[in-house]
């Protein structure tokens, strides 16, 4: 045995993606992905309750936190107890979008937790003092991120990236005292009382769960429209923002908008990305990291919402280093817009990549997700077809070219909080 | 039920595979016997130190992470205070990759200034980044120096300060890969469609001559018995009190755990539990309290803590804390409250048996607690357990000469 001598490694990737059955019933669109053999199912209810729809900070979050209390049959610690008594892990949580009902329930009790679910939905409780107890919690988690500097630098982030747009409304001290209970409870009434919703069932789904879930949908009376919402185009605040806080270490977030997954150029963009900060051996990890070791992590991530999609670059890092590791990263990207990449650490990315999607596909679980990423935005799977398709063929040049008309350093936002100014 | 084929080298390494045909992606897994609770108290923080020195390549293979990438790999580690963890995940067609470049680490680690150098820095700024720079982010370290007067565990995984990372050097982190990454320290898990037959050929062709260590573990040193409460309290820049209480337990293999765990389960796991429903929703007096075990090979903590809302004294809540411990202690929970429990549990434990990485570092962990045939009765262990059980725990544990109290008071404002 010769240790010299790696093993052969093998980068053919056969991607086995999952018949996704879909259907519209009374209104709801239903999608199964059905694969495994685990007893575990997963089941999420998607509304158009996102944070955008909220005319103002907290309203939706709040919302959605309210509906963690049941229904008018069954509430408060009865209703947690019974949905906890039947072993469910559930979620009820907002993005910019979307407001998720999500829950992890064995087969065994699927049917119990569905009558749950349809007396949450059909009529909520949404108790008075309940919402009170939580804008208290809610301002004390307020007042404890405060005291963050990654969290005062994502608020500011996506204040000034997202200026002019619902995307950028983010809570402020004064929205604790303008928020009232009736808001909360309006915008439940408008968006999930009643209102359509996609569902995504993922695991072992056998006709019998299938048949059970059908007729859970075919009952709900659904009578209302509920449309999807446009949130508005933003002007960034192009620059540099700077928060004051004495504090260990400076936090950094920066970026720029960025196209949306229709775009042709979406692939070549995300693989650009990668190759920026998006894994461990990326230019930045490497540079900031690996060779200065300035922070614990830096990571480049491309977000797409809706109606907008954005870059994000951001660090913790020693407290006198943000300026240099601002620097840093603006000579990383313009490496990449002047110099190619060489053959051998673009193979290593490729096959890194397709590794990682290989694994992103692994299980009904993970599928799912998968197929929603796309699914919302009208796409189907054929979008991670034409994502191996740009990985297999992208060429050092097209990284330059892409670097160079989508990594603009002029239109980046910067946001530096905390450490020595 | 999870099937699997446990055997050791000559060398002494342990080696667990599990054949899993329904995924593409294959786990390898190296729980090292070495954490935080192994450390000389003069040099603290230097198992999870080490574990970032141990991406720093080795004589055949300079770059590890360009090594799994290229292969399609992700690959990530951690150390608590009992073991420290490495774990890659890859297509299965690349399994003997990872084979090799584990067992090249283990066998012959490159170790230089300047890794050493870069990687101290990046330590620093994970202290700073996870504990420092967050408010209330060094209570539990302030939590387990209050609870451990003599054992390691007196310390948390990232060191006790920052200086003893300052003063680790090349010889220092070389003797201890010496002595600690050894074949007769590590368990090696393998989880995925593979060939049982094969894989075994393949461990013993790059594992098979890797010498053992001869390791000498500092005395271990038990605990005395705590006597009386313990209470501190510490001002710090923070916005709300926050409280934290630990109550003496087992170890994870006393035989019970499970009764702990659902114990803990009961009084703080989620928001039907006994100790939110009372302090949370009827009384208001915190904005959020939990419960859980911490889980170690050697005597452990029920952890209590919660944060408090404004105006309200310390006092008040931990009257009520004990009230509702002194329910538990008196009257038997309901059958329903119990089965809640387990049924959550139950759930996670299925969720949990769902990836090839989840079992393999399951399987590894159980072999390091000293069966690996846990993992398929610790199910069965938590469906045994009864009210009952949960009274006579509550009644021998949750007690005031038991307990260690800290208080976060916030700065005032003047």
């Amino acid at each position: 045995m010769n240790r010299s001598i790696a093993p052969a490694v093998n980068n053919e990737v056969q991607l086995t993606k999952l018949q996704v059955e879909k259907s519209t019933i009374n209104g709801v669109e239903v999608n199964y992905v059905n694969g495994g053999s685990s007893p575990l199912l997963k089941l999420e209810l998607v509304y158009n309750a996102g944070s955008k729809y909220q005319d103002q900070a907290l309203v939706a979050s709040l919302a959605f936190d309210l509906l963690r209390d049941g229904s008018k049959k069954l509430n408060g610690k009865a209703f947690k107890e019974a949905i906890n008594g039947l072993g469910v892990y559930y979620g009820m949580d907002i993005s910019k979008d979307f407001g998720t009902f999500s829950f992890y329930v064995l087969e065994k009790n699927l049917e119990a937790l569905l009558v749950l679910i349809k007396d949450l939905i059909i009529a909520p409780n949404l108790p008075e003092n309940e919402f009170d107890r939580l804008l208290q919690k809610e301002k004390n988690n307020f007042l404890v991120d405060l005291e963050k500097t990654d969290f005062l630098s994502r608020q500011k982030f996506a204040e000034v990236l997202f200026a002019g747009s619902e995307y950028g409304r983010v809570a402020h001290a004064e929205s604790f005292d303008l928020i009232q209970y009736e808001m909360s409870v309006e915008f439940i009434q408008q968006h999930v009382i009643e209102a359509p919703f996609d569902l995504f069932v993922s695991g072992c789904i056998s006709d019998q769960v299938k048949s059970t879930l059908n007729s859970f949908v075919q009952e709900l009376p659904i009578t209302k429209e509920n449309p999807k919402k446009v949130a508005k185009d933003s002007t960034p605040q192009l620059g540099e923002h700077i928060i004051k806080k004495d504090s260990e270490q400076c936090s950094l977030m920066l970026g720029k908008k960025m196209v949306n997954k229709h775009h042709k150029d979406v692939h070549n963009i995300s693989i650009t990305n990668t190759l920026l900060g998006g894994y461990f051996g990326s230019r930045l990890m490497q540079n900031i990291r690996e060779d200065k070791g300035w922070t614990y992590g830096i990571h480049s991530t491309v977000l797409t919402y809706e109606n907008a999609a954005n870059l994000v670059i951001s660090s913790d890092v020693l407290k006198d280093k943000g300026p240099d590791t601002l620097n840093e990263i603006k000579l990383e990207i313009e490496k990449l817009q002047t110099e190619l990449i060489k053959v051998d650490e673009l193979e290593v990315m490729k096959n890194y990549l397709k590794g990682k999607l290989l694994k992103s596909f692994d299980g009904a679980f993970e599928q799912v997700d998968r197929f929603f990423s796309v699914d919302s935005f009208g796409l189907d799977w054929t979008y991670y077809d034409q994502y191996i398709e740009a990985l297999e063929n992208i060429t050092p040049e097209d990284i330059r070219a892409t670097a160079t008309e989508y990594f603009k350093w002029d239109e980046f936002v910067i946001v530096r909080a905390g450490g020595e100014i | 039920m999870i099937e699997f084929k446990n055997y050791s080298l000559d060398n002494g390494l342990r080696v667990v595979i599990h054949q899993d045909e329904s995924t593409p992606i294959v786990a390898v897994n190296l729980a090292f016997d070495v954490g935080a609770r192994d450390e000389n108290p003069e040099m603290t923080g230097l198992a999870h130190y080490f574990e970032h020195l141990m991406f720093s390549g080795s004589k055949n293979a300079p770059d590890y992470d360009v090594h799994v990438q290229n292969a399609g790999g992700q690959n990530n580690a951690f150390t608590s205070n009992d073991y420290t963890n490495y774990y890659v995940t890859l297509p299965k067609t690349n399994l003997e990759l990872a084979l090799w470049l584990e067992s090249d680490r283990m066998f012959q680690l490159n170790l230089d200034e300047k890794s050493l150098e870069v990687q101290r820095q990046v330590v620093i700024e994970e202290f700073k980044q996870r504990y420092l720079n967050q408010p209330y982010g060094n209570n539990l370290a302030q939590l387990r120096a209050l609870t451990y007067k003599e054992h390691s565990y007196k310390w948390s995984t990232i060191g006790k300060e920052i200086s003893h990372i300052e003063k680790v050097t090349l010889e220092d982190a070389m003797a201890f890969y010496k002595q600690f990454y050894a074949p007769n320290n590590c368990i090696l898990s393998i989880c995925g469609d593979v060939d049982i037959e094969e894989v075994q050929k393949m461990v013993l062709k790059w594992f098979g001559d890797i010498e053992r260590s001869t390791i000498n573990r500092p005395t271990k040193i038990v605990e005395p018995k705590q006597t009386s409460e313990r209470f501190e309290e510490v001002t710090e820049d923070v916005p709300l009190n926050a409280f934290l209480w630990s109550f003496k337990m087992g170890s994870k293999t006393d035989g019970n755990f499970a009764i702990a765990d659902l114990t803990s389960d009961l009084l703080g796991r989620d928001e039907s539990s006994f100790l939110h429903q009372r302090l949370a929703v009827e009384l208001k007096l915190v904005s959020n309290i939990s419960a859980y075990v911490s889980g170690d090979r050697d005597p452990g903590m029920l952890i209590v803590s919660g944060k408090l809302n404004e105006d309200v004294s310390f006092e008040a809540v931990e009257k009520e804390v004990w009230g509702i411990i002194n329910q538990v202690k008196e009257k038997c929970v309901s059958d329903f409250e119990l089965t809640k429990v387990k049924n959550k549990f139950e759930t996670a434990h299925i969720y949990g048996e769902m990836s090839v990485m989840n079992k393999a570092m399951n399987l590894g962990y159980a072999e390091l607690l000293g069966d690996v045939n846990g993992i398929n009765t610790e199910l069965s262990e938590y469906e045994a357990v009864q009210v009952e059980d949960i009274k006579e725990w509550a009644g021998q544990f949750l007690k005031e000469e038991n307990v260690c109290r800290l208080h976060v008071k916030k700065e005032s404002n003047e």
